[in-house]
């Protein structure tokens, strides 16, 4: 069923009549999204340009998106365009384009943070198979800065990963990386 | 549940380095971690990158591409025996910091303990020229006295007193007390210079304890001296309660 709560956002964003296209996610989720940010999924946008289709109300299926990543994923991807646009009107104007800086980065950390480390596991998953470069770029820098400064337990449990080491092989490899881990030094 | 493809591992790894937010020592966990993780973390390109960041002087050209290489691992090792070497300076130059301090601090000392010695010397120096003078000023006294009519026996005191006195009175007087504003004025020069030095001597010592601090070690031994300065304060406190008699001071408190 169409999930009411994202439709309605998505078109009181985009108060003038643009062309929607309608998605549909693996799990049953319907979904209406204007073109701006539709287009911003580069397969879809591929899917379209090279094949010369009329942008119709044709629905497309996503086979390895489901609701939940997608209405996630409509959210960025709208308020990225809003911020672009912000930025571009913005432009020569230093304060605001700080104060459009600042705003965005607030959106961002505030997005990123109500993250679960799964729910950042899928959504760089679907955001990849979608192709969008930037909000790609984004939750990876994100995966980046929570496992920097960690131990290895924290990270194998981040990524649901099994040691698949045997001890012997375990002790080597601590032995080889044992130089980055004493701690004399004063940095 | 969800496994991220080498692809976006690599990806992770890249902008990880790129954007400063990694560090050898992140590389090395994430290489601990599994087989795959060993294998992509490992590579050439990664590390060649950490060194161009981390030891820029070798005149190194930035890896242009982001191809994996070979799996000879040449980079890391090179950054390892790098960073190893770079380590030690730090640990030599940190040893020379503190020994310098150290000697610092022992040349404050020394210095101290010389002006105290004067300050001493040039007390005692005070003292016995205060004495001398007050004895002076009785006889000079009792000759004044003498000149006008006194009973029989304190003038007999009154003569002894100036007959006892060898030297020439008032001469003595003003040398003394011309010696008597020196020591003064000395004994203040000392004062200031000892306070001075002490001075000296307290920033020295806290710039050693800055120099030696280290995180890890100052924990436990914090714990430790909390406890060493709470058992000197009970000390102090039981001592201070017998109020009575303060012999030291040679008062008596009522």
């Amino acid at each position: 069923m169409a999930d009411d709560g994202v439709n309605t956002k998505v078109e009181a964003v985009s108060k003038a009549t643009t062309e929607t296209i309608e998605l549909r996610t693996e799990d049953g989720g319907v979904f209406d999204v204007d073109k701006p940010v539709a287009m911003e999924f580069l397969i879809l946008k591929s899917f379209y340009e090279d094949e010369g289709r009329v942008f119709d109300k044709t629905s497309i299926r996503l086979p390895n998106v489901k609701q939940l990543e997608l209405s996630k994923v409509i959210e960025y991807c709208t308020r990225a365009l809003e911020f672009g646009a912000k930025s571009a009107a913005a432009a020569g104007d230093k304060d605001a384009e700080r104060m459009v800086r600042q705003e965005r980065e607030g959106f961002e950390a505030e997005f990123v943070d109500e993250l679960s480390n799964e729910m950042l596991k899928e959504l760089i998953l679907a955001v990849n198979f979608l192709d969008i470069k930037e909000m790609l770029d984004f939750l990876i820098r994100s995966v980046a800065n929570r496992i920097r400064n960690r131990s290895v337990a924290y990270v194998r449990q981040f990524f649901d990963i099994e040691n698949d080491f045997t001890p012997q092989e375990e002790d080597q490899i601590h032995q080889e990386n044992a130089w980055a881990f004493e701690g004399v030094d004063a940095d | 549940m969800s496994i991220l493809p080498d692809e976006l591992w690599r990806r992770v790894l890249e902008l990880g380095i790129r954007s400063r937010c990694f560090t050898y020592k992140d590389l090395c966990c994430i290489s601990i971690s599994c087989r795959r993780l060993r294998r992509i973390s490992d590579e050439d390109w990664l590390w060649s990158r950490l060194l161009f960041f981390d030891f820029p002087s070798d005149n190194r050209d930035p890896p242009s591409s982001s191809f994996p290489s070979s799996s000879l691992n040449r980079s890391k090792s090179l950054y390892k025996s790098r960073y190893e070497r770079d380590r030690e300076r730090k640990f030599a130059a940190h040893k020379r910091a503190v020994l310098r301090k150290e000697s610092q601090i022992a040349e404050h000392s020394r210095k101290l303990r010389g002006l105290e010695t004067r300050l001493a010397e040039e007390t005692d120096n005070m003292r016995a020229t205060i004495s001398e003078l007050s004895n002076l000023r009785k006889v000079r006294e009792a000759s004044v006295a003498l000149k006008v009519w006194q009973p029989e026996v304190i003038r007999g005191r009154q003569k002894q007193i100036v007959e006892q006195c060898v030297v020439p009175v008032e001469s003595r007087i003003h040398a003394l007390e011309m010696e008597l504003k020196l020591c003064k004025q000395q004994i203040l020069g000392f004062e200031k210079a000892l306070k001075d030095e002490k001075q000296r001597l307290n920033i020295a010592k806290e710039e050693l304890l800055a120099v030696k601090y280290h995180p890890l070690r100052d924990y436990t031994s914090l714990s430790a001296g909390d406890h060493e300065s709470s058992k000197k304060k009970r000390k102090q406190r039981t001592e201070k309660i017998p109020l009575g008699q303060d012999s030291s001071s040679g008062s008596l408190f009522i």
